[in-house]
């Protein structure tokens, strides 16, 4: 299975990974809102309803720093995107704001169909759901399957299909087809079928696991299953990359202004607007649209790389939220102490940001000097460079608050590790650490103690480099910091094992589904050391831990799957791959005038249920 | 007179070719990056890489990629799916949809263009009398404060000056509010108000300009005021104000001409870049800064070479309207 | 003629007014270095300047030492105490911190005097380099003529004729990708390293034009004097006449020149901080002003220092520059 990485954080300090938050379909009552286990003051607890009474009408301005990175919904993956993507579109499965522990049925007129034996998924599409101007068209159960199956296209550049779907029949060989051939069109993938028009079929390979079966439904709830009309995509489906994006058509209550002929997107200006309107085909309630879709259109202006007057902007304007970017610590300041109530409000974002040390190579292959280096490391002051202890926890392990397999973590407290004790740091305990892996002063000596360290060009993410790095030198270590863009780090250096650096202070994970496999799987699997997309950015490959987490993925029943994966986590930590150093609450911003909706889904402004007052 | 003109159309295109060469050599050769590896970007398996590479012909010889390149140079491109055409094909950028280089570049051009030219008329607004008045009170304490003052804005980086003038007197974050703050521009909806978004700019960008223009006026009307035509002029019994308008600064003036074809031409090119980042006014330096951030090569190349044409072309056009005002040139 | 945006162009006002009018061998015959500086010395605004400047040298030469006798903190340390306590935001100027901290609770103070470390080195490596490159292009297009003078004088026209600043920006960007985690970055394979190497090397190659120009001007002239043909007559060879003939004579020009380029260089380097492609492993004016930027409304201390103390050396390099200029060339004489 091939897992792809997500990430945190853009250029300016955006917020750039899509957050998986599925739930198991089987149903899960547990867990509770992040804002409580987080210590989020009331005031500033993210509104999840609609107030009674909404406004219909309006325009609302999303004010953003960069871009979405694919207008396809095949290929979207950022958080900023699916904001979009899930005010435009209707997937099988969706997000009701309020409701995080399980995806709402949308194109899907129920729970997914599991059989007994786990080897076959069926999906009941809805009547009556069309495709907006010019497809026009009525939704069918090939459609969805035509979307699947275009995902294996290089030129759709879809990254995490592939790491959940080779269970289903046939997928590999269609993924290979596709490689082979990447302008023949969309493969036929054996497994994903549609026997009639309302039923879509996916047949999983034996052995049949239900854990695997449930975890490809819930993918089903990510903007790859939104359908896609075969007969008008085709052509440019053809082209490599794939120019879809351009001619999207679209199912939900809002749709990019198009050209009603072509089909050509006239709404979208990459890297300046998405101009939303009311999707004309688009019946709401009547084909069971469960989003209120209270505005008349949002406009989305990019390119607000000073974050901080945009802020400030919203914070005093009229009709404006934040797209991609928290506010700066010093608007986060102002708005918390002078803007009116629920101006400012901050929801829990699931995952966790590390610093991965590289533990494949001297001086961090050595496991003392790890524990010297997070022994040392003043996490509270890394946590200030992204605001103050409002912004969230400093983290002592890895599964975060709110997730399943936190509470049997240790809570915020963790598994008592003495190098993760003491959110401060302790020079002491570190130069202790450092003793037992030879070097007796201390501190770090000689030759290997040179290390490079490839990190962001901009703040934030630019200052918690640096504070790591002036960290990293009280300890002894003479540290080369090369500051690049926040791409090129992952694509050119962290995810790439050949090129990687002793030290990657940036980096993040959002977890792929509401699940705790989710937390850790990708991240610390030894196996999935990927030479190119690599997540496992410390390299992290102990047979101990791998086996954990093998045995760990298997396990069915919710509390016994909890355990098994705290355990995971406890093994993880004590291996000391990383700097955990934040579980985060994300900063959004709005006018006086919005009644703004959170999704915590995605932790961001669900623009489907925000409305004007 | 024509004979020259062609000569010098032809060397202007000859050097077209060159810098579209230079501009080549330096982005595909320098560098140790590979460009199927940043086209691809994020999450790119190695297939993907290799198909890239093909498709862009990166393991073609490098001269048949260049005359490639340069074939697309000089051929307007067409969008047949788009229905959009240009005059030249400069490749697609890396990012942005594959959107063709030279159409992102025409999108951002009038914001540069309204900057610059809003800017040119400030700077000569504040250059020319400045000037005058420095070179007719040589050595009073009036030309030296000027003197004094001119250099110090000379000496001032534009993106800090921005940053002050904003500290002061932007209208949401300055002290003094009084002119519309950063990213006024991409508010702006209507012509006045897009004017009134770009007063802080034009005024930054005019600064350094305009006191260059300043001393360079004043110390040439002090060369021609000591000249003998003007001592001629003065013992005709000729008005002093008559000598200095009619005579003075009528010659002094001329060579600002080319001065300021060159001057608009770079900041036309992109050298706006510091201005615009620090206003976020989305021109051609603006989306410079972002490409490099994303190292989106075609675009940065095609941006480059866009500014190399503007130098050329209005090198070109000073060169000529010179030839025409000064029959001497022709036959150097 | 470039460059309104960030920097003067003197280079172009006294490539095209000045320094064109120079008679180098006027000069040499009867300027001696005393007459050079009693004229100089005249001048008390650049004598003021200059004052300032070596101070300044001082400064960056004894760091450390400067910002002991301070008591103030080291560049590197960070001082969280100097940061709100809720939401991390620095604070301004107090007697802990003279020109208040960054945003991650650096003192801005100290961080403006090692700033003055990269502006200098930056300034006179990359005037060096651009100087010797002008000096050597011109020397062999203005004697030589012919071919090589064509073949330099059109790679000038070509150079001139791209946006510099834009490519430096580029060529700056494209150098630091390079390939792996610390080795094989840079440009020309390695031979550049990312960092203060590719700052000196991009502007040194943007910045030899105009001096090229001028010595080739200057050379094309001079070859036609007397005592050079008197040199020639006797046997001189090529490089005798240039060494010692031609290149003490275009002394003054020169010298001119790399001073009015010098404060051009300062600003350069401040720009492509500024733009992220500059020096980065250490504190610069430009880079600070960077940082500063997103924050510029709620630190001005942060913005501000580091600006001011770059356009007061800006500034007194140009006066400086100007007083050298006028005390060579008394006939351009501005003020």
């Amino acid at each position: 299975m091939r897992l792809k990485w997500l990430r945190l954080l853009v250029p300016v300090g955006a917020l750039l990974a899509l957050v998986f938050v599925l739930s198991s379909c089987g149903g899960d009552d547990g867990g509770g809102d992040g804002a409580a286990t987080t210590g989020v003051p009331e005031e500033f607890a993210p509104v999840t309803a609609a107030p009674d009474g909404a406004t219909e009408g309006g325009e609302l301005t999303v004010l953003a720093a960069g871009d979405i990175d694919y207008m396809d919904p095949g290929a979207a993956y950022y958080t900023f995107s699916y904001m979009v993507m899930q005010a435009t579109h209707r997937t099988l499965l969706s997000w009701d704001p309020d409701d995080v522990e399980e995806p709402t049925p949308d194109l899907a007129e129920g729970e997914p169909q599991i059989s007994e034996d786990g080897l076959t998924i069926e999906f009941t599409i809805r009547d009556g759901v069309r495709f907006s101007p010019p497809v026009d068209r009525e939704v069918t159960a090939a459609d969805v399957e035509y979307a699947i199956e275009r995902s294996t296209l290089p030129g759709v550049a879809n990254q995490y299909v592939a790491t959940y779907a080779s269970a289903i029949v046939g997928y590999d060989a269609a993924a290979n087809q596709a490689a082979d051939d990447p302008t023949g069109g969309a493969p036929d993938i054996e497994g994903v079928s549609a026997p009639d028009d309302r039923t879509l079929r996916i047949e999983l390979a034996a052995p049949p696991k239900v854990a695997i079966a449930r975890v490809i439904a819930q993918m089903l709830s990510l903007p790859v299953s939104a359908p896609v009309p075969e007969e008008y995509a085709k052509e440019f489906d053809a082209k490599n990359p794939s120019t879809y994006g351009q001619y999207v058509a679209f199912t939900g209550p809002y749709m990019v202004e198009n050209d009603s002929e072509t089909g050509e997107l006239t709404g979208y200006t990459p890297g300046k607007e998405i101009k939303l309107v009311r999707n004309p085909n688009s019946d709401g309630d009547a084909t069971g649209d469960f989003r209120p879709a209270y505005l008349e259109s949002i406009e989305i202006q990019e390119g607000f790389t000073d974050t901080a007057s945009a802020a400030r902007k919203i914070l005093s304007g009229d009709g404006q939220v934040n797209g991609d970017f928290p506010p700066t610590p010093a608007v986060q300041k102002e708005a918390s102490q002078e803007a009116e109530a629920e101006q400012f409000q901050l929801p829990n974002f699931p995952g966790y940001r590390h610093i991965a040390l590289d533990t494949q190579a001297p001086p961090f292959d050595d496991i003392n000097v790890r524990k010297a280096v997070i022994a040392n490391s003043d996490r509270e002051a890394l946590r200030n460079t992204r605001g103050g202890p409002l912004l969230g926890p400093v983290a002592t392990h890895y599964i975060s608050p709110g997730f399943p397999g936190f509470e049997e973590s240790g809570g915020l407290e963790g598994f008592g590790l003495d190098y993760l004790a003491n959110p401060n740091g302790d020079p002491e305990l570190a130069a202790d650490y450092m003793r037992k892996a030879g070097f007796e002063s201390g501190k770090c000596e000689g030759a290997e103690c040179e290390i490079t360290m490839v990190g962001d060009n901009i703040a934030p993410g630019k200052d918690t480099a640096e504070v790591f790095k002036g960290q990293l030198e009280d300890l002894g270590f003479k540290v080369t910091f090369r500051p690049v863009d926040h791409a090129i780090m992952y694509t050119r250096f962290c995810s790439v094992p050949e090129q990687q650096p002793e030290v990657c202070p940036n980096v993040g994970w959002v977890p792929d589904f509401r699940d705790p496999q989710a937390m850790l799987d990708v991240p610390f699997y030894g196996p999935t050391i990927d030479p190119e997309n690599n997540s496992n950015w410390p390299q992290l490959d102990v047979p101990e831990v791998n086996k954990a987490i093998e045995e760990a993925r298997l396990v069915e029943d919710e509390a016994e799957r909890a355990e098994a994966w705290a355990e995971v986590d406890r093994l993880v930590s004590e291996q000391a791959p990383a700097v955990p150093w934040i579980w985060e609450h994300y900063p959004l911003v709005q006018s006086t005038d919005v009644a703004g909706v959170v999704n915590l889904y995605n932790a961001s402004w669900d623009l489907a249920y925000t409305s004007l007052k | 007179m024509l004979r020259y003109i062609i000569r010098r159309i032809l060397w202007s295109v000859v050097l077209l070719v060159i810098c579209s060469a230079v501009v080549f050599a330096i982005f595909y050769i320098f560098p140790t990056a590979d460009p199927a590896k940043l086209r691809a970007g994020r999450a790119a398996s190695a297939e993907q890489i290799e198909l890239i590479r093909e498709s862009l012909g990166l393991d073609d010889p490098k001269h048949e990629q260049f005359l490639r390149y340069l074939g697309g140079v000089f051929t307007p491109y067409k969008n047949e799916e788009k229905g959009v055409d240009g005059p030249f094909d400069l490749g697609t950028s890396f990012f942005q949809n594959n959107t063709p280089v030279s159409e992102i570049i025409f999108d951002r051009l009038p914001a540069t263009v309204f900057l610059v030219s809003g800017a040119v008329v400030i700077w000569l607004a504040i250059a020319i009398p400045v000037g005058i008045i420095s070179a007719v009170r040589q050595r009073s304490l009036l030309d030296r404060a000027t003197m004094i003052t001119t250099l110090a804005f000379i000496s001032a980086p534009v993106f800090w000056l921005g940053l002050v003038a904003l500290y002061l007197f932007a209208q949401d974050v300055g002290q003094f509010p009084i002119f519309p703050g950063i990213g006024s521009y991409n508010d702006a909806e209507t012509f006045t108000g897009k004017v009134g978004s770009l007063i802080l700019p034009w005024l930054v960008l005019a600064a350094a300009t305009a006191a260059i223009y300043a001393r360079y006026l004043r110390s040439q009307l002090i060369d021609v005021m000591s000249e003998d035509y003007i001592r001629t002029a003065r013992a005709k019994g000729l008005s002093e104000r008559r000598v200095i308008w009619r005579h003075g600064v009528r010659s002094a003036i001329t060579p600002i001409v080319t001065l300021l074809g060159l001057d608009v031409a770079v900041l036309l090119a992109g050298n706006a870049i510091l201005t615009e980042s620090v206003f976020n006014i989305p021109g051609v330096g603006k989306e410079t800064v972002t490409a490099i951030g994303q190292s989106d090569l075609p675009l940065i190349q095609g941006i480059v070479l866009f500014g190399a044409f503007f130098i050329v072309i209005f090198n070109l056009i000073v060169d000529i309207l010179y030839a025409y005002l000064d029959p001497r040139v022709r036959y150097q | 003629m470039e460059a309104s945006d960030f920097r003067e162009q003197p280079a172009a006002v006294g490539a095209s007014a000045d320094l064109v009018e120079i008679d180098p061998t006027a000069i040499a015959a009867r300027t001696p270095w005393e007459l050079f500086s009693r004229r100089f010395r005249e001048d008390k605004l650049a004598m003021a300047a200059l004052i300032f400047l070596v101070v300044l040298i001082l400064v960056a030469v004894l760091a450390p030492l400067v910002v002991k006798l301070f008591g103030a903190p080291g560049p590197d340390e960070r001082d969280t105490g100097a940061l709100d306590p809720f939401f991390a935001t620095p604070t301004g100027p107090s007697s802990a911190h003279i020109f208040g901290v960054d945003q991650i609770g650096r003192d801005v103070f100290s961080r403006t005097l090692y700033g003055a470390r990269v502006s200098l080195i930056v300034a006179f490596s990359a005037t060096a380099l651009a100087t010797l490159a002008g000096i050597v292009a011109g020397l062999l297009a203005g004697y030589l003529r012919g071919w090589v003078d064509t073949l330099i004088s059109r790679s000038v026209d070509v150079l001139l004729a791209i946006p510099y600043l834009l490519l430096a920006t580029g060529l700056a960007a494209a150098c630091t990708l390079g390939e792996a985690g610390g080795g094989g970055a840079g440009c020309l394979g390695g031979l550049i390293e990312p960092g203060l190497g590719v700052v000196i090397f991009v502007i040194a190659f943007t910045s030899w034009t105009y001096m090229a120009r001028i010595v080739r001007g200057q050379t094309l002239s001079l070859r036609e004097k007397e005592f050079v043909e008197a040199a020639r007559s006797v046997g001189a060879s090529n490089t005798r006449i240039i060494f010692k003939e031609i290149l003490p004579n275009l002394t003054a020009p020169i010298i001119v020149y790399a001073s009015i380029l010098i404060p051009q260089v300062i600003l350069y380097e401040a720009a492509l901080s500024f733009l992220g492609v500059g020096v980065t492993d250490q504190p610069s004016w430009g880079q600070m002003i960077s940082d500063a930027t997103p924050i510029f409304s709620d630190a001005w201390w942060y913005m501000l220092f580091p600006g001011l103390v770059l356009l007061f050396t800006v500034l007194a390099f140009n006066l400086v520059g100007d007083a050298m200029q006028d005390a060579l060339n008394p006939r351009a004489k501005k003020t």
